[in-house]
C-alpha cells in the first residue's frame, strides 16, 4: 500500500502538468490552424518556358539562355539554344512550409537572359504575386520569339484572372499581339 | 496642389517590393502599369535610396530600408514621389513587446527602429530631394508612399520633409502601424498637407504598437477603411493583387472621394467595462481599440492620464507598462469603484488574448503586468505573421 500511495502521489503533478501542456499545445494548435500557421503551401514560381532565339531572322545554336526566379531564395538554371536556336526551361514548383521568412517574398520575380557574344540580354523579366499559374504568363512563356537586333521593351498585357490589371513584362521578345 | 489617385498610390506602395538584387543583366526588376509609367518616372537605376548597410543584398534581407524616389511627368510635372519600403529588423522590432522610444525628428518620441532606419536613408535621401528642389521652382508637392512598416517609414519621411524643404506633402499609407506617441501624432497631423491612412477591417499591423502609440491623423474621419471585414486576420495585410482583399484591388479607384472613410472611433470617448461582461469581448480590431479606450478613460477617471502620457523620458514601451501597471495597482486599490474598473478592463483584455479562463481575482503589480504582456503578445504575435507572409 505504502507504495501504491507514492507513486499516486508522484503522478499527481505530472499528470497535471501533462493536462496544462496539452491544454496549452491544443489551444496554441487551434489557434495556428484556424489562421493556417502550419500549411505548406506549393509556389507556382515558372510554368514551362519554350523559345526560339535569333538574330536578324536567322536562328542562333549554342547561346547560352538562364532563368532565375527570385522568391525567399533565388533559383537559376542554365540552358543552351539547339540548332535551330530553341531552348526550354521545365515548369518550376517549389514547396514552402511558410509563404515566406523575409520581407517582400509575396513578390515572384522571373528573369529570363541570354549570353551571346560579349552581351547579355534580357529576353523577359516580370514580377507577380501569384503562387498559382497565370494564363497569360503561360501562353506568353510558352511561346517566345526574342529576336537579338530588337531592342527591349516594356509589355502590358491585360491578366486573365484580374481584369483590372496588367503584367508588365520587360525584354527583348515579341508575340503576335505586341 | 496636387493629389496622386488611390490606384497609383497602392501600385507604387506595391511596386518597390519588386526592386531586389539585380538579374543577370545588373538590372533591377521595377515594371510598372501604363497609368503609373505615365505619372511617374521611375528608373530604379539611379534613383534607389539604399539604407545604412549599402548593398542589395543587405537590404533585402537585413537592416536597410529603402526607397525609390520617382519625378512626375505630364499633370504630375511639379511633383516628385517617394515610395518606401521597410525592412526585416523593423519587423522584428515591431513585435517586440519592448518597444524603444526615441525622439524623432520633430522632436516627438517616436519609434526608435523606424527612426533608426529612417536616419541610415537620410543623408542620400537629402541629397536627391535638394537636386530635384532646385529642379523644379515654385509650387511642389512631395508624395510619400508606403504599404506596411514603409507606410511608417513614409510617416518620418514625409513629416521630415516638410520641415526640411519648402513644399507641400501629401503622405498616402497602407496597413501601416503607429509611429509615434502623441506628440508625434499631433505634430504630425498638423505637418502634412493631405494625409490618406488605408486599412482593411482585419488587418493586424495598424492595430499595433498599442496605446501611448497613437495613429495620425488624430482627429476626424482620418482613416480609409477600404473593406468592411471584422476579426483579424493576418492575410489581410497583404499589398498585392493576389491578397485578400488586398490593397491593389480596394484601394482600386480614380478618386479617394469614392473610398469609404472613418472616424478615430473610440480615441476620445469614454469607455467603461464591467467584469461580468467581459465575454462579449473577441480578437477584433474592434475590441482591440476600444480596450485602448478603456485604458485611457480608465487612467483619466482617476487622475493618472496626463502623468503617463506626457512622459519625455520614457525610453521603451517595457519601461511604460512597467509604470502603467504600478499606476493601475494603485488606482485599483484607491477605491472599490475602480477596483472594479479595472478588473474589467484586465478582464475583457484576458478574453481578447484568448485566456477567458483565467480569473482576474488580485490586482497586483505582477498580475497586471502579466495581462498586458499577455495581450500584447497575442496581438504581436498575429502582426508578425502577417509580417513574414508579405
Amino acid at each position: 500500500m505504502p507504495n501504491h500511495r507514492s507513486i499516486s502521489s508522484g503522478l499527481l503533478p505530472l499528470t497535471l502538468l501533462l493536462v496544462a501542456a496539452s491544454y496549452f499545445l491544443y489551444s496554441s494548435e487551434v489557434m495556428a490552424d484556424m489562421f493556417g500557421w502550419f500549411k505548406r503551401y506549393d509556389v507556382h514560381l515558372s510554368p514551362e518556358v519554350k523559345g526560339r532565339i535569333l538574330k536578324d531572322g536567322e536562328p542562333i545554336a549554342d547561346v547560352e539562355v538562364y532563368r532565375e526566379l527570385m522568391h525567399a531564395k533565388n533559383y537559376m538554371e542554365k540552358t543552351v539554344t539547339d540548332s535551330e536556336g530553341r531552348f526550354s526551361f521545365p515548369e518550376k514548383t517549389i514547396r514552402s512550409r511558410e509563404p515566406g521568412k523575409l520581407l517582400g517574398v509575396e513578390h515572384i520575380t522571373q528573369s529570363i537572359t541570354a549570353d551571346h557574344g560579349q552581351t547579355t540580354y534580357l529576353l523577359w523579366r516580370t514580377t507577380t504575386t501569384s503562387t498559382t499559374p497565370e494564363k497569360v504568363i503561360v501562353e506568353k512563356l510558352n511561346h517566345m520569339e526574342c529576336d537579338l537586333s530588337d531592342p527591349e521593351k516594356l509589355h502590358h498585357f491585360t491578366m486573365a484572372e484580374h481584369p483590372n490589371f496588367t503584367h508588365n513584362i520587360r525584354g527583348i521578345c515579341r508575340w503576335p499581339d505586341s | 496642389m496636387s493629389t496622386i489617385p488611390p490606384k497609383i498610390a497602392s501600385e507604387l506602395a506595391d511596386a518597390v517590393y519588386q526592386v531586389r538584387k539585380p538579374d543577370r543583366t545588373g538590372s533591377y526588376a521595377l515594371e510598372i502599369n501604363p497609368s503609373l509609367r505615365k505619372a511617374f518616372n521611375i528608373e530604379p537605376k539611379k534613383d534607389l535610396v539604399i539604407g545604412e548597410t549599402g548593398g542589395f543584398f543587405g537590404l533585402y534581407t537585413k537592416k536597410s530600408g529603402f526607397a525609390v524616389i520617382g519625378e512626375g511627368q505630364n499633370r504630375f510635372r511639379r511633383d516628385t514621389v517617394i515610395a518606401v519600403r521597410g525592412s526585416r529588423t523593423d519587423a522584428d522590432y515591431l513585435t517586440n513587446f519592448d518597444v524603444g522610444i526615441s525622439t524623432g525628428t520633430n522632436n516627438q518620441s517616436v519609434h526608435s527602429g523606424f527612426e533608426e532606419t529612417f536616419s541610415s536613408m537620410r543623408p542620400v535621401m537629402e541629397k536627391r530631394l535638394r537636386t530635384r528642389m532646385d529642379q523644379v521652382r515654385g509650387e511642389h508637392t512631395i508624395h510619400c508612399v508606403g504599404h506596411s512598416l514603409g507606410g511608417a517609414l513614409a510617416s518620418l519621411i514625409a513629416d521630415w520633409v516638410k520641415s526640411r524643404f519648402q513644399t507641400q506633402v501629401n503622405l498616402y499609407t497602407f496597413g501601416a502601424p503607429r509611429v509615434g506617441l502623441n506628440g508625434y501624432a499631433l505634430t504630425n497631423t498638423a505637418r502634412i498637407d493631405n494625409h490618406y491612412r488605408c486599412t482593411h477591417g482585419a488587418d493586424p499591423v495598424p492595430l499595433v504598437p498599442v496605446w501611448p502609440f497613437i495613429h495620425a491623423p488624430t482627429e476626424g474621419a482620418g482613416e480609409y477603411r477600404l473593406d468592411s471585414a471584422e476579426g483579424i486576420s493576418f492575410p489581410a495585410h497583404s499589398m498585392g493583387i493576389n491578397g485578400t482583399p488586398g490593397y491593389r484591388n480596394t484601394a482600386m479607384a480614380d478618386d479617394w472621394s469614392a473610398l469609404k472613410r472613418q472616424s478615430t472611433r473610440f480615441l476620445n470617448q469614454p469607455v467603461r467595462l464591467r467584469y461580468e461582461d467581459r465575454l462579449q469581448a473577441s480578437f477584433t480590431n474592434y475590441w482591440s481599440e476600444k480596450l485602448n479606450a478603456a485604458l485611457i478613460t480608465l487612467l483619466k477617471d482617476a487622475g493618472y492620464y496626463s502623468v503617463l502620457a506626457i512622459q519625455n523620458t520614457m525610453s521603451s514601451a517595457l519601461t511604460f507598462y512597467d509604470r502603467l501597471a504600478k499606476s493601475l495597482e494603485k488606482i485599483a486599490d484607491a477605491s472599490t469603484e475602480f477596483a472594479e474598473q479595472t478588473a474589467g478592463l484586465l478582464g475583457h483584455m484576458l478574453v481578447f488574448a484568448g485566456k477567458a479562463a483565467v480569473a482576474v481575482t488580485k490586482l497586483t503589480y505582477q498580475f497586471i503586468r502579466w495581462v498586458f504582456e499577455t495581450t500584447i503578445g497575442a496581438l504581436n504575435r498575429c502582426v508578425k505573421k502577417a509580417l513574414e507572409s508579405l
